[in-house]
């Protein structure tokens, strides 16, 4: 007994050491230990997704967050724990009628072409967000008639004409509270995205647009002794596959947008660790509830009921991914619970008969044309049919299909849209009649009424109360079906430290820091 | 093609019309590629909008790009440009259409230019080898290996390399691009299994035409049975007289090889992440960038133009007899 404990333990011992010194050879995989140390540089990989440039206030403000907010500072932060914090902002603190909020600016912070950052800067790049000139891209989580007053070099007045309690969320967590300097705006015009220039603790230094930015140290970062690394590079490769050997490889030390397959592939990689977060984004189908066959509130349901959820997330997504009934997932303060009452779950026998009482059910969905969308639809499409519901996968282009369902030219369409925290912010703009582009063509005042009470009252407690009551309602009125929550995931080894990797698709490098230098 | 020129001052009389025709060819391309993009559903302004743009959002940036002019004056717009030297802008980031292609064509090119000569310097002694004995064992293997190459489709061959020479041998980088400029060996680095990868398929067409080609000339030409009756060694027969005849239908290969190899470094730069002008195409055409599209098609179509073109005035240079043909003429 006593001898096979000694062998189990001796045996033990050699695989922890193996583990450690596996590959040490090339020194990629070399754990550091103790504290930080500056210097050395990092290569992040992505596949998928690319940029076209790096403006914080145009449409289609690109998709590779974390680049932006390298290179620029958040007048807020969200942490990796989900909160809200102060950053170029030193302080921020709405009135008692909750139609101002006072922003305290940090002092001392230079923009990396040497323009001053103050309250004019910020003056600057709030009215640049919310101009109607200015094509819009993120600009839409602002409300469109605030003013911005500078009260004194450092002092920044933000006023409304009606409260709205997902300011700061806006500010933190989408790229309207990312500061860019004005100088270089002004003298950039039309090509500023390709020369960005923000406060952040790196700066572009070279790009190949959409495929490699180099990003280096700006030495007078605002935040003393940060950033440790001296250089970054950002690539974007254009399969997931070579994204992940060259993350094995050593020839990159992240990489980011994880989908379940190549999490699940990289499963046995001692030298890889998977930075799992709670999910904020969801996988659903969006339906038009101004058009047959989903203007009957019965073919929507049939649509929940007949989509079995667990079975979607074993056998599509290797367990990575959870079923939900809410519209936004666990990793927001507004998440209600894994059921939600009066959401249509799969219940075969429930979805034939609303399919029979409404005479038989035949649609046609928008899927982006990649092939892991297609592959999603035909597995619902299967699980679907079972119910009696036939659908038609109707494959486009992604800039197609949003074309499409926001004119309403659509009966249903998947969509995964990158998570934000704040269902004002995530929710709001698909389903609310009163504002926003309301896809879903819903027009149902309660929901609204909802909305607009989750948008005013303050407090979190009192709006996580509002906003589940507003997923009951969406869930009975059922404008959206769901596939799935949908976490964001990247893969690491273990030669960088310090990454703060959030909830949403950002994170932040410059406590980053690699060993073995 | 070669008889035809009757022009009195040899190969390069030919020029001015050969010229002119490259151009034509250009153009063509260029007016079929503005038909097909605009053919595609959806619009630059919808592709840029993104997820919440409202239908009068994307109605104002397609006016404000002038995407709703009609197609013809929008292609002439964009002609008029080109004969002034601007290829335009990017309607995504404004960025002149001529950095774009400037900062990836060389990549592009270095990465062709490589994968040919690994083509050509692989193929020429596998032809040889190949066609000493043939049917024997050297050569069914040889045939095998190209035929496997020209089944094996790219992305396939590209990730099997990387397994093998960057994941277990750890020899190259999996992916990336280190300019030339900066580092000429790490550039090498970089390029080699991208370009090894390329080479496949035009290996086995050079090495699959010219063991063909020289076998041919080995039982039915007669200056070959005159050589061997004169007693020249089989080795000097094979490599003076049958290898250089056979080098002519090569060059032919190796021309209209070119256009795939530029077509196929699509993928191939998709797979390494190397930054060409491949991936910029794909890039552009899914946003419906049509200024950048068009401005890497003239690039992709003049490069094949001009190489074809270079290589028919090669011919004269290897054969004696094209020459002398124009001269008669």
């Amino acid at each position: 007994m006593r001898v096979r404990l000694a062998a189990t333990m001796l045996v033990a011992a050699a695989l922890m050491l193996a583990g450690c010194s596996g590959g040490s050879g090339s020194g990629a995989e070399e754990t550091p230990t103790g504290d930080p140390v500056a210097g050395g540089e990092t290569t992040i990989v992505v596949s998928g997704r690319s940029w076209a440039h790096l403006d914080v206030a145009v449409p289609a403000v690109t998709p590779i967050k974390p680049l932006l907010n390298a290179v620029y500072d958040g007048l807020l932060r969200l942490t990796p724990d989900g909160e809200i914090v102060p950053w170029l902002a030193a302080s921020y603190e709405a009135s008692d009628d909750r139609l101002s909020w006072t922003l305290e600016l940090q002092p001392d912070v230079v923009f990396t072409d040497g323009t001053p950052f103050n309250a004019e800067a910020v003056k600057f790049n709030l009215e640049r967000q919310i101009d109607p000139d200015q094509r819009a891209g993120e600009g839409g989580n602002l409300p469109r008639d605030i003013t911005v007053t500078a009260v004194d070099e450092l002092t920044v007045l933000i006023g409304l004409t009606e409260p709205d309690e997902s300011l700061p969320s806006a500010l933190a967590t989408t790229a309207v509270g990312l500061m860019a300097s004005p100088t270089a705006v002004e003298k950039w015009g039309g090509e500023y995205g390709l020369h960005p220039v923000g406060t952040g603790p790196f700066m572009l230094e070279s790009q190949v647009v959409g495929q490699e930015a180099k990003l280096v140290k700006n030495p007078d970062y605002w935040v003393k002794g940060l950033p440790y690394l001296d250089r970054v590079t950002y690539r974007a490769l254009g399969s997931a596959d070579s994204a992940l050997q060259t993350l094995r490889s050593g020839g990159a030390d992240v990489m980011d947008f994880v989908a379940p397959q190549q999490a699940d592939a990289a499963k046995g990689d001692a030298t890889l660790t998977l930075v799992e977060r709670p999910a904020l984004s969801v996988n659903e189908i969006l339906l038009n509830t101004t058009k047959p066959p989903f203007d009957d509130v019965r073919a929507r349901r049939a649509l929940g009921y007949a989509i079995d959820q667990e079975s979607l997330a074993k056998s599509l997504f290797f367990g990575y991914v959870n079923p939900t009934q809410s519209p936004i997932g666990s990793g927001s303060w507004a998440w209600s619970g894994e059921t939600v009452d009066g959401y249509p779950a799969f219940d075969l026998d429930e979805a034939k008969k609303l399919v029979e009482e409404i005479g038989g059910l035949s649609f046609s969905v928008k899927v982006s044309n990649t092939p892991d969308y297609l592959q999603q639809m035909a597995a619902v499409q299967a699980q679907l049919a079972k119910a009696g519901i036939e659908m038609e996968i109707d494959a486009v282009e992604p800039s197609q299909k949003i074309a499409d369902v926001f004119s309403r030219n659509y009966e249903a369409g998947q969509f995964i849209i990158p998570g934000l925290p704040d269902p004002d912010n995530y929710v709001r703009p698909f389903f609310d009649s009163t504002a926003g582009a309301n896809p879903s063509g819903l027009q149902d005042p309660d929901l609204d009424a909802l909305f607009a009470q989750g948008r005013t009252t303050a407090g979190v407690d009192a709006r996580a109360e509002i906003y589940k009551q507003a997923f009951e309602r969406m869930a009975e009125v059922t404008p959206v079906v769901y596939l799935s929550d949908m976490p964001v995931m990247r893969l690491q080894n273990q030669r960088i430290q310090g990454i703060e990797y959030l909830t949403t698709d950002v994170f932040y490098l410059e406590n980053a820091w690699v060993g073995g230098q | 093609m070669s008889n035809g020129g009757g022009q009195v001052h040899g190969i390069f009389g030919r020029l001015p019309g050969r010229i002119l025709r490259l151009v034509s060819v250009v153009f063509g391309v260029c007016l079929l590629t503005f038909v097909l993009i605009n053919a595609l559903p959806g619009n630059v302004a919808t592709a840029v909008l993104g997820d919440q743009a409202t239908p009068e959002q994307v109605a104002a940036l397609t006016a404000q790009l002038g995407l709703d002019e009609p197609i013809p004056q929008r292609f002439l717009n964009w002609l008029g440009g080109v004969f002034q030297g601007d290829l335009g802008s990017s309607l995504v980031n404004n960025q002149p259409v001529w950095d774009a292609v400037a900062q990836r064509i060389p990549v592009t090119l270095e990465l062709v230019a490589l994968a040919l000569l690994f083509a050509i310097a692989a193929a020429v002694p596998a032809a040889v080898l190949a066609v000493r004995k043939p049917g024997g064992v050297l050569d069914r293997v040889l045939g095998g290996v190209s035929f496997s190459f020209l089944a094996t489709p790219s992305f396939l061959l590209g990730l099997v390399l990387i397994l093998v020479f960057a994941i277990e041998l750890r020899w190259f980088p999996v992916s990336g691009w280190v300019p030339f400029a900066q580092d000429p060996i790490g550039n090498l680095e970089t390029a080699f299994l991208p370009a090894l990868t390329l080479a496949a398929t035009p290996f086995a067409y050079f090495s699959r035409l010219l063991r063909a080609d020289m076998a041919e000339q080995l039982t039915r030409e007669d200056y070959v049975t005159t050589a061997r009756a004169k007693g020249v060694p089989r080795r000097a027969i094979l490599f003076r007289h049958v290898l250089r005849n056979s080098i002519f239908p090569m060059m032919t290969m190796v021309g209209l090889t070119t256009s795939l190899l530029v077509g196929g470094s699509v993928v191939v730069e998709s797979i390494f992440g190397v930054p060409g002008i491949g991936l910029l195409l794909i890039q552009s055409i899914t946003s419906r960038d049509v200024p950048v599209v068009l401005g890497v098609v003239v690039f992709i179509a003049a490069a094949v133009v001009i190489v074809n073109l270079i290589i028919d005035m090669l011919y004269g240079v290897v054969d004696p007899r094209i020459r002398h043909d124009h001269a008669d003429a």
